[in-house]
């Protein structure tokens, strides 16, 4: 009987060996799982953490052994099927002679508990999935993160400072590579704009007691929503670089191409109704110029508490905290000045347009890929308490991205609003 | 703990058993197993099929090389349970009453086509089957050991039979069911009973000592945890409201089997491990023995009955449900 019980003991001594290796390997696995994908996500994974794979080894070893279902599938392993739990459990009651007996039957003695060792082929098909779910990953491209959009601290304070930067972010060897890209900045008239703006920055410099209204210059661009703001309140600043800032950005930035919707060029018909509107309105004020003294507030009802309230906070003007309104406010909601205040629906602004899709790029193993951006209203707030609708930069990128803008746009766009916050903060 | 002379005896003895079982009877080999099978096990036995197929023979040949005492109950619509346990008599002589014993009293009893009784004259046997005890007139009788209750019966759907009840039913360990002899087996039926002087019982080769340590041998043999386990699922999936029953369980079966049809798969798994030769219990065995042990244990609802489905295939899907160990 001691005979038998030492065999017992030596092929549970196997299986505590064998459930360790399983253990280990798929520890390390595990953990090599878990490092990549932190890594790919997060960059870096304490080094000291992929030692806790191997301890898998350990605690497979260490753990006990329920020796009954053990040996029925060691049993199964060795070849003998349910003989060995069957003997173990002969062995437990102290049935000798039947234990004798199956001990000849099956050669008990003869068995090779090494052979446990082997993986089972489940053990190896899982192996094998984890390690083609590790090599998936590997060679996945970098996960991008959805981080939220931060203005850059660079002080942008002079013209060479802007300058410096867009050698940076737009190198010309960029553009010499890729001459579309000057073609269609030249076609959107991006180039007089992007002057328009250096030029704002020289004024800026050139009046250093003032308060510069950087963007006074394109209150009456057919895109004035952001201008109208401003009207007429400009500096008074007699340098050229001003008198350049001054400027209207349509005689900056000349005819606008026919394949902008906002162009002169472009019959109203062709347009959204808010695009028309604002175009006609566009045209309305760049014929009345700039001696039109018109102090109409005219509230917008835009969709969205944010717009409530930038309707209802005064206007900042020239003397600071006055309670004039800017110049295109009225004219933006399509009456004459003098004319009572009207409520132009913000919704007209927008469009439905279908998906455009952008720009096509290649991933490894899934092939090329088209992000499309559907445009449309921003949501309705709900109730009088909505709260203000702040669109997510993501969305506003991908919505500007949508739009078709040529390249640099946003760059530009990006700087223009960079001037308009720095004057808020100075202001 | 049992001795390697009581091993060999035991199996010397039921090899014999076997050979002269096999030289009267004509192939039926699955159900002179499960006949062998019950013996080794303690239970009793029903077998099932239409008339004529030597269920009657194959009990008294059983009985006859096995040494021990045989009676036979021709069961019939008229026959009362005082015919079958015995009756308290007047005796003149000491004037008083004498207990007769009824036919029941004996090793091996041939309950004829049992079905065809009264049920009350079935519940008669109720008690000797379970208690292997008759109480009449308020006095209780033991019954020999081995005691033996091979009842055979036609298929319910044939004339002038009636059900047996469940609670009798459940006190049979096992059911076989007689199959028609394939055309090999019906010629060499017809030439042993045309030729010579015919079929003749054969010569006891055994005793009831021998039945008896035989039973001993095959309780020792080990039934591990995970078999054990194996079997209560088996019986646990064949409820209808069983977390374990597969769906065709849970539409057709009204009663699943009792906790008896589990010791059905225990005790027929080791005499089906000892039959074979060998010291130990495979699953094998237990599936083996699921059909035999549970035939009679699984009543089928009204939808199962009307379906057409028989209970072999709902122990089938119970087989393909539960996962071994």
């Amino acid at each position: 009987m001691e005979v038998f019980q030492r065999e017992f003991r030596r092929i549970l001594r196997w299986g505590r060996l064998r459930r360790g290796l399983r253990f280990g390997i798929f520890g390390v696995l595990a953990v090599a799982t878990i490092s990549l994908v932190v890594r790919r996500i997060f960059g870096s994974f304490p080094p000291e953490l992929t030692a806790l794979g191997s301890g898998g080894f350990f605690v497979g070893i260490a753990l006990p052994l329920a020796p009954e279902r053990f040996l029925l599938r060691a049993g199964k392993r060795l070849g003998v099927g349910e003989a060995l739990l069957g003997a173990w459990e002969l062995a437990r009651r102290g049935e000798t002679v039947l234990l004798e007996k199956l001990a000849e039957v099956v050669e008990l003695r003869e068995l090779r508990p090494p052979r446990l060792l082997i993986p089972e082929k489940p053990e190896l098909a899982v192996m094998a999935g984890i390690l083609a779910f590790l090599l998936a990953i590997y060679l996945l491209p970098p996960i991008r993160q959805d981080s939220p959009i931060t203005l850059p601290h660079t002080e942008l304070t002079s013209q060479d400072d802007v300058r410096e930067k867009v050698q940076e972010e737009s190198p010309e060897e960029t553009r010499a590579l890729r001459p579309d890209i000057t073609e269609a900045r030249s076609d959107a008239g991006l180039n007089a704009l992007e002057e328009f703006v250096e030029g704002q920055l020289v004024g800026e410099r050139g009046s250093p007691g003032g308060n510069p209204r950087a963007a006074e210059g394109t209150a009456e661009a057919p895109s004035g929503d952001i201008a109208d703001r401003e009207g007429k309140n400009r500096s008074p600043s007699g340098s050229p670089a001003s008198q350049q800032a001054r400027k209207e950005p349509s005689e900056v930035m000349g005819p606008a191409p026919p394949s902008l919707p906002l162009a002169e060029g472009t019959p109203p018909e062709d347009l959204s109704p808010g695009a028309a509107g604002r175009l006609g309105e566009a045209k309305s004020s760049a014929s009345e110029g700039e001696g039109n003294e018109v102090k109409v507030f005219a509230p917008r009802a835009v969709p969205g508490p944010q717009a409530g309230s930038m309707a209802e906070a005064p206007w900042p003007s020239e003397e600071g905290g006055g309670e004039l309104p800017p110049e295109g406010t009225a004219e933006l909601a399509g009456k004459t000045p003098g004319e009572a205040p009207a409520v132009v629906e913000d919704r007209e602004l927008w469009h439905i347009t279908p998906p455009r899709a952008t720009e096509v790029e290649t991933r490894p193993g899934e092939g090329p890929v088209r992000t499309s951006a559907l445009l449309s209203p921003p949501p309705e707030p709900s109730g009088d308490e909505a709260i203000p609708y702040i669109p997510p930069l993501g969305g506003v990128k991908i919505s500007l991205g949508g739009r078709g803008l040529p390249p640099g746009a946003e760059e530009l766009i990006r700087r223009y609003f960079l001037l308009l916050a720095r004057e808020e903060v100075s202001g | 703990m049992i001795t390697e002379k009581e091993l060999t005896q035991a199996q010397e003895a039921f090899t014999k058993l076997r050979e002269a079982i096999a030289a009267v009877i004509v192939g039926q080999e699955r159900v002179v197993e499960i006949a062998l099978w019950t013996l080794l096990s303690g239970g009793h036995l029903l077998v099932e099929g239409v008339p004529g197929l030597g269920k009657t023979l194959l009990v008294r040949t059983l009985a006859r090389a096995l040494g021990l005492s045989f009676s036979r109950i021709q069961f019939t619509p008229d026959l009362m349970p005082a015919d079958i346990l015995g009756t308290n008599v007047f005796a003149e002589d000491t004037e008083s009453f004498r207990f007769v014993p009824g036919p029941i009293f004996a090793n091996v009893v041939l309950a004829d086509e049992i079905n065809r009784a009264t049920p009350k004259t079935q519940a008669a046997l109720l008690e000797a089957m379970q208690e292997r005890q008759v109480t009449v007139g308020g006095k209780t009788h033991p019954l020999e050991e081995p005691f033996v209750v091979l009842a055979t019966q036609n298929p319910i759907e044939m004339e002038g039979t009636y059900p047996l009840p469940e609670a009798q039913v459940d006190r049979f360990l096992f059911k076989a069911e007689v199959s028609f002899p394939d055309k090999g087996e019906l010629v060499e039926i017809l030439r042993r009973n045309t030729e010579g002087e015919g079929i003749t019982l054969p010569d006891p080769v055994m005793n009831p000592g021998d039945v008896l340590l035989a039973r001993r041998v095959v309780g020792a043999y080990p039934v591990s945890g995970p078999l054990m386990d194996y079997a209560a699922r088996l019986i646990l999936a064949t409820h209808p409201n069983g977390l374990a029953a597969p769906e065709a369980v849970r539409r057709y079966v009204q009663y699943g089997a009792s906790p008896r049809g589990a010791l059905a798969l225990v005790f027929g798994a080791k005499a089906r491990a000892f039959l074979a030769g060998r010291y130990h219990v495979t699953m094998d065995d237990i599936r083996d023995i699921l059909e035999p042990a549970l035939l009679h244990r699984i009543i089928l609802n009204f939808r199962g009955e009307a379906e057409g489905i028989t209970v072999k295939e709902i122990l089938q899907e119970v087989v393909r449900s539960v996962p071994p160990p």
